[in-house]
């Protein structure tokens, strides 16, 4: 496939790897430089004595470089990549892989194979059970422990919260990560996102406070709800079903194009989101990846993209979080003819259904269609057709740019519904696709 | 108060003290939960969480009018696609040479930059004033329309050069830099109504304001001003009254600058000194001509500081920077030419060589800069300046070897400048020797000018040859840096 400069660029683990990349992206530094329908390979002339072997693999982009570098990609792999899209002619057209190569590519057709047989290894079910019962008395008190603080916050009163609001959740989401309740944690961990020096913090405090306390209440009363909420329900309190399990579920094939792709960091974890939409299937589908501190992404997609795979769902009332079972290519397309959307009111409707099945939905994925932006006295909102009206929670940054590329007219655009307005990630217009997150 | 602050309320209060009186439309729902919670902490949370859920999503979205603010159409061309993916990879590595050099050139081919550098390009202009004109230029439609829309950008539209030149507001309304742009432009075209227009309003502006607008009158200085600059010779500010002074002594025929020549004339004697077979022209300074008082109330300085350097010779050299080639040429009976070399080859030469040099540089005397540079080796920049690109050109060796840095400022300010291969060489070679002489920047903007005839001469040097020295390395990396600029200017399309 034929990646252009900008994605490779947004490839790119951090601005200075980019930066670095861009100038490596030139004869002058590469002793050698091969192309083959599978990879590209080259030898740059780094500090050292001997040249660092670049590889990639252009089927399920990966890079792979023997210089000491923790960043992934490496600036030579970026380099490399950067000169193949600039100037294609100079690289030496190979018909055989090298060896090495050829090794290389092995080796990462071997692991998705390995992964294959470890899934058919017999799991120990008796000591599976054991391990979930013991696992299912920590979260249990866990959230006994929770509740009653939950409920000593509210006798009390939140007045003081703002005070003292770094350390409010501090010593009881470290006490639902000892018992094994990471997901009622995280539920924790959102209060710290509360900005307590704007006007209407109150307001989302309590519904947090309240949101937490009620998913708890619904833990308890699991076994009385539908079976795809139950799995929701664990989710959200921390309980993970396994990828093998997952992968084994039927998949959805389809050409999903990458709708946004957006990296969060705590505490030396990175959380990179996914948000794809099947061109045939016309569904949401969200991968999600954590790396922690040096460890590489599994794969490396960009906005506007095009993915052929075939993706399995987590078990959800509303599915949408998936995995990648497999993929037989990545398109760039640089012109979409059309996305089908909702205008605002459709959407606002969707919404209310997505949480009538799900009252604890944070994030709801929209589609709108013929929407223009608004901008009036520092706020700004999408207008439809029909004059409804949607706030939206950019950065005024990201505001402007989404006014100078749909020039004030209307367009189609995917974004997030989160704590009461939407944020919009990317937008279509004139067959044109921007990501402006 | 509504269902929302009574629970608003209790949160702050907390329920111990407060308990809300009703949930408005989900007060049954509550009801039934109260039958069957008997904590009333448990009973609060669940029945907010409830009630926050129903309100939001029984929300249904407001109406709103919707002005249509759609940005006019444009009639430019867009930048190639090639063109514009180089230019968003400058962007993301904030590569600011070459995209200046990318803006630059996309403006002279009137071309526009893609929708999605719009935003980044005006936030370039805002912090790049001396050319948000032409960065404006390149947003086209949506960057002028975009700058009505937020009032941050909305400066940039008052500096575009078609409002400057048609807005006769700006004089009046617009701010420092706007009405500067106006006035230089003003006189370049019509010099006596700049003059007039500055008179009018000169009395009322501070005197920062009042020292950059007089600078323009550089520009076209003539007798007319005479008048004008003579009434403002008792300004409050020294470094106002300093600037009049040297721009009346300018002016030729002024009276200021007759007084200066008077002194001149009596003191300025050429001889011919014979010999057994020519004669031989010889100057002579009378340092005996004692200048008036009103000459030292121009602003001449009394005493010399430097050594050797005659107080009398000192009031002369002050006087001689002043007088024009031309005029001294006529006074002496010797073609400017031959008198630079009397003055220059005199005894007191060494110390008149600093005012012949502001001489040459007042009057942008070109001969004499090419004299200066070639037979008597002063290196100093604004000389080269003076010389057209092509002769100027022959002496880069020299300034590089005197001030490489002050050269390649030179060369980043000069217009439209093509380095050819034989001086690409010399600043290669100047650049072995001396690699830390230049900054990365500098290096490229070097390279963005140069002949591409030079990259094999470039990759020679940067290529790889075993280990090398630091200074090597450093070399070798900017030599890189200039390979790649130079081949990435080969491929844009404008």
């Amino acid at each position: 496939m034929q990646y252009t400069q900008e994605q490779i660029l947004k490839l790119a683990p951090d601005s200075s790897s980019a930066s670095a990349g861009s100038k490596l992206a030139t004869p002058a530094k590469w002793v050698a430089m091969h192309a083959h329908k599978q990879a590209l390979w080259g030898d740059c002339q780094g500090s050292g004595k001997n040249p660092y072997k670049t590889k990639i693999d252009l089927q399920n982009i990966a890079f792979k470089c023997s210089c000491p570098s923790r960043k992934f990609p490496c600036k030579h792999g970026l380099g490399l990549f950067l000169l193949y899209a600039k100037n294609p002619d100079i690289f030496s057209k190979e018909e055989n892989l090298s060896d090495e190569v050829a090794e290389w590519l092995n080796k990462r057709t071997n692991r998705a194979e390995t992964t294959q047989v470890k899934k058919d290894k017999p799991v120990d079910e008796v000591a599976q059970q054991k391990r979930i019962t013991a696992r299912e008395k920590k979260i249990q008190a866990g959230i006994e422990e929770l509740q009653v603080w939950l409920q000593d916050v509210v006798r009390t009163g939140i007045m003081n919260v703002p005070q003292n609001h770094y350390q409010f959740t501090k010593n009881i989401a470290a006490r639902m990560v000892d018992s094994q309740a990471t997901g009622l944690a995280n539920q924790l961990k959102e209060i710290n996102k509360i900005n307590f020096y704007e006007e209407g913090w109150q307001k989302f405090l309590l519904k947090q406070l309240a949101k937490t306390y009620t998913l708890t209440e619904a833990y308890q009363n699991i076994a009385n709800l539908p079976e795809d909420l139950q799995e929701d329900i664990k989710t959200l309190i921390g309980w993970n079903i396994p990828k093998e399990q997952i992968l084994e579920q039927p998949a959805i094939t389809d050409e999903w194009l990458v709708l946004s792709k957006t990296l969060e960091e705590e505490n030396n974890l990175t959380t990179e989101k996914i948000w794809l939409y099947g061109s045939k299937s016309k569904r949401f589908a969200l991968i999600l990846n954590f790396h922690a501190m040096q460890q590489k992404p599994s794969n490396l997609l960009t906005e506007g993209l095009y993915l052929e795979a075939e993706l399995c769902f987590y078990p959800s009332i509303s599915p949408l979080r998936a995995l990648i079972k497999s993929q037989s290519d990545v398109k760039s397309i640089t012109e979409i003819a059309h996305l089908e959307g909702q205008n605002i009111a459709e959407a606002a409707n969707y919404r209310s259904e997505q949480w009538i099945k799900m009252p604890f939905n944070n994030e709801i994925p929209l589609l709108l269609s013929e929407v223009s932006l608004a901008h009036t006295e520092g706020d700004w909102a999408l207008i439809d057709s029909e004059n409804n009206y949607l706030s939206i929670h950019n950065s005024a940054a990201s505001c402007w740019q989404t006014m100078a590329v749909s020039e004030g007219k209307k367009f189609t655009c995917f974004g997030l519904y989160q704590e009461s307005s939407f944020q919009i990630h990317s937008i279509l217009i004139n067959q044109k696709f921007y990501f402006v997150l | 108060m509504n269902p929302t602050e009574e629970i608003i309320k209790t949160a702050l209060l907390g329920t111990d003290r407060y308990v809300p009186s009703e949930f408005g439309e989900i007060q049954p729902f509550v009801d039934k939960l109260t039958q069957k919670q008997d904590n009333k902490e448990a009973l609060f949370l669940k029945s907010s969480f409830a009630y926050f859920l129903y309100t939001e999503a029984g929300n249904i979205p407001p109406k709103q009018e919707n002005e249509s603010l759609v940005c006019p159409p444009e009639s430019l061309e867009y930048l190639a696609q090639t063109t514009t993916e180089n230019l968003k990879s400058c962007f993301t590595a904030n590569d600011d040479e070459i995209i200046l050099y990318i803006i630059q050139k996309c403006y002279q081919a009137n071309k526009l930059i893609p929708p999605e550098l719009v935003i980044p390009c005006l936030q370039k202009a805002l912090s790049n004033k001396n050319n948000a004109s032409m960065f404006l230029k390149v947003c086209g439609e949506r960057g002028a329309w975009l700058c009505q829309l937020n009032p941050e950008w909305q400066k940039l539209t008052m500096l575009t050069d078609t409002e400057v030149i048609s807005g006769e507001d700006v004089w009046e309304t617009g701010n420092f830099e706007q009405r500067q742009t106006y006035l230089a432009d003003l006189r370049q075209r019509n010099p006596s109504e700049a003059t007039e227009k500055l008179s009018m309003v000169i009395s009322q502006e501070n005197a920062a304001t009042r020292l950059g607008f007089l600078e323009i009158l550089t520009l076209n200085l003539s007798l007319d001003d005479e008048v004008f600059l003579i009434s403002l010779l008792n300004d409050k500010s020294q470094k106002v009254k300093k600037l009049v002074y040297h721009l009346l002594l300018k002016i030729q025929g002024s009276q200021l600058n007759t007084l200066y020549l008077r002194h001149i004339q009596k003191t300025f004697i050429i001889q011919d000194k014979k010999g057994l077979l020519s004669s031989k022209k010889n100057l002579v300074i009378d340092k005996s001509v004692i200048p008036s008082e009103e000459i030292f109330s121009t602003g001449i300085d009394k005493v010399s500081s430097q050594k050797g350097f005659e107080d009398e010779l000192y009031w002369f050299a002050q006087m001689l920077a002043y007088i024009h080639p031309n005029i001294l040429a006529k006074e002496t009976g010797v073609n400017e030419l031959d008198l630079l070399e009397l003055l220059m080859n005199s005894k007191e030469g060494k110390f008149l060589s600093a005012y012949i040099l502001e001489n040459t540089l007042n009057f942008e005397y070109q001969e004499w800069a090419l004299a200066l540079i070639s037979k008597h080796k002063l290196t100093d920049i604004r000389l080269l300046e003076l010389l057209p690109s092509a002769k100027a050109e022959d002496f880069y060796g020299k300034f590089m070897e005197s001030n490489m840095y002050g050269f390649v400022n030179y060369l980043q300010t000069q217009k439209d400048l093509f380095i050819s291969l034989k001086s690409g060489k010399e600043i290669i070679d100047y650049l072995i020797k001396n690699p830390y002489s230049l900054n990365k920047a500098q290096f490229k903007s070097l390279a963005l000018v140069m002949d591409k005839a030079l990259l094999p001469t470039l990759y020679e040097v940067a290529q790889p040859k075993g280990e090398l020295n630091y200074q090597m390395k450093h070399l070798q990396t900017n030599l890189i840096e200039m390979i790649q600029t130079i081949e990435l200017r080969e491929t844009l399309v404008f």
